[in-house]
């Protein structure tokens, strides 16, 4: 019963709420008695804040029996990645050097999500610092829930193991090169990177101020899309958060004739197996009315530009932690030294980059809009063995996110949907000989969450995938 | 005053070598596959503190990472940026 519970969507959970037919203190206990059980086995909890979490959920019940409901998500448990800094509740960046930091606020999109009446219930695991691998010294390795061998990917590990195993109903990630639309496909899970500058990153820990994004990782797209628009909206105190309204449409609407790009390109990269089942997921679009066609993508220098970006950005945020030798501290050594050789590099270099950036933004931008959307997978295979200590980043390179080697190099479509900041979405369309969860990747134009979703949706409406859950149990 | 004019001529001194600096590093980069440790603490002098990467194991993983980002760096540069392209950064308002 108690696993059936974690299970349901936001939707299922919200009715019964409002309907006083399900208590938001019973659910709030029902996921910390899970994650209690389970987490010693999945490393995926930072932090488990569970007298916060039955104080909010107390406080829930209170004003929903009076009638005052305050939205979808009141009394829903959540968790969020520990880079959103949360008001007297520890705050780790992932990081040794911070594991005893305590933030005096609330990142504005977890201010968002408590207004809403959401239960934080978990500070979720990540990579030291969001690198692209699964990697920190804080906390022992991440397990995936499928196969305890099998990377979470990362670096919003923790949020995709802990929606993926029912510890949490949804949780927030953040996405630099990679890392919400990767863990999402390795767990299973719907997981969306918004337009840049969709969602305040205020409060929120820095590694590249111009590729940063956060959205929700959660069991469907309409949940995604419920979750989105309670935290999506203008900030003033992050001056990159656009006005542009989200009001989240749970119907797909019209699809007969809508065009979708297929990027054949990155198919082609996956083995015949896993080939056969995105070839698959590409007829239920065709079967729900959509038309597919082949676009190609330029070849342009992504990886480099993304390195570069990134490296430089992430560098002197840490530049004070080099300076006072704190930097020491930090688990992967490669990724210190990539920061400090990126911040040495001449100024001229990262104005050439952000102008190849608006190159390939302007292209896609282009590409993008002749369709709906464009399509590809997530990761061309399903979750890898974890690798051994030691080996933090071994290829050395696509760090931030970008090419975790937990998860292999990011996809040219990844590494375009982030420096061009659009939005996409990785969902679960099938599984690969291991039994490990796929994940097909929708992009759209900036600021069309909805297109990303109408589309997610019809695949959902014709499919059970995101229905599957890891045989693991406590 | 004395010291002030010192600092000055040192912060100028830098200014004037930086770019050298890497061009002697991506020539040796070029020529032996790596950048030696002279030329990463010359680097590492010209950008301020050297902290921790004065010890030669850390050194080494700072030249591993010079390596890397002047591929990185020869690729952006040799890649062609049509004259009216600006740089995507926006200063909003």
């Amino acid at each position: 019963m108690s696993e059936d519970l974690c299970y349901q969507t936001i939707g299922e959970l919200s009715r019964q709420i409002a309907a006083k037919k399900l208590s938001p203190i019973e659910l709030t206990k029902a996921y910390i008695e899970r994650a209690q059980t389970i987490d010693e086995k999945l490393n995926v909890v930072i932090t488990l804040t569970a007298e916060h979490a039955l104080a909010r959920a107390a406080e829930a019940e209170r004003e929903i029996r009076s009638g005052k409901l305050r939205s979808r998500l009141h009394g829903i448990p959540y968790g969020v990645k520990d880079l959103f800094d949360t008001k007297g509740i520890k705050t780790t960046w992932g990081s040794i050097l911070f594991k005893n930091r305590v933030p005096d606020r609330d990142a504005t999109c977890v201010a968002k999500l408590n207004n809403a009446g959401a239960v934080l219930v978990a500070k979720l695991t990540m990579s030291e610092f969001a690198g692209g691998s699964t990697r920190s010294n804080l906390v022992p390795f991440p397990h995936n829930p499928w196969k305890l061998d099998r990377s979470t990917s990362g670096s919003s590990s923790g949020s995709g193991s802990a929606t993926a195993a029912g510890l949490v109903c949804f949780s927030l990630g953040t996405e630099t090169g990679g890392s919400i639309l990767g863990p999402s496909g390795s767990n299973g899970v719907s997981g969306m990177r918004p337009t840049y500058g969709r969602v305040s990153r205020f409060g929120c820990m820095t590694l590249a101020w111009s590729l940063d994004k956060i959205g929700p990782l959660a069991r469907t797209a309409v949940d995604v899309g419920m979750i989105l628009e309670t935290i999506a909206g203008p900030d003033p105190k992050d001056h990159t958060s656009g006005t542009a309204p989200f009001r989240f449409r749970p119907d797909p609407g019209k699809i007969a004739g809508t065009k979708i790009g297929v990027v054949r390109h990155e198919f082609d990269l996956a083995n015949a197996t896993n080939r056969a089942t995105f070839e698959k997921a590409l007829d239920v679009l065709k079967q729900a009315g959509f038309v597919l066609e082949n676009v190609t993508l330029p070849v342009r220098p992504y990886a480099e530009v993304y390195n570069l970006i990134s490296n430089t950005e992430g560098g002197t945020f840490f530049k004070p932690y080099f300076n006072d030798k704190r930097i020491e501290g930090m688990y992967d050594a490669a990724r210190r030294a990539d920061w400090l050789a990126a911040s040495m590099l001449p100024a001229s270099d990262y104005l050439t980059a952000q102008r190849i950036r608006a190159i390939i933004t302007a292209e896609s931008d282009e590409l993008v809009s002749k369709y709906a959307a464009l399509v590809a997978p997530t990761n061309a295979s399903g979750a890898g063995l974890i690798q051994p200590a030691g080996n933090p980043n071994p290829t050395g390179g696509g760090r931030g996110g970008g090419g975790g080697t937990d998860r292999g190099p990011a996809a040219a479509l990844t590494r375009i949907g982030n420096l061009a900041g659009l939005p996409g979405i990785s969902i679960p369309c099938g599984f690969d000989n291991d039994g490990m969860p796929l994940g097909l990747q929708i992009v759209a134009r900036a600021w069309n969450e909805q297109t990303v979703l109408d589309v997610a949706m019809a695949f959902q409406k014709e499919t059970d995938f995101h229905k599957k859950r890891p045989a693991f149990r406590a | 005053m004395n010291s002030s004019r010192r600092k000055f001529a040192a912060l100028l001194g830098t200014a004037v070598a930086y770019p050298t600096l890497w061009e002697r590093a991506a020539a040796e980069y070029e020529q032996t596959g790596e950048v030696t440790s002279d030329t990463a603490l010359a680097l590492l002098d010209a950008q301020g503190e050297r902290g921790i990467f004065s010890e030669p194991k850390h050194l080494d993983e700072l030249r591993a990472a010079l390596a890397r980002k002047i591929r990185d760096h020869k690729i952006i540069r040799a890649f062609p940026v049509p004259e009216d392209v600006q740089p995507l950064i926006y200063f909003k308002r």
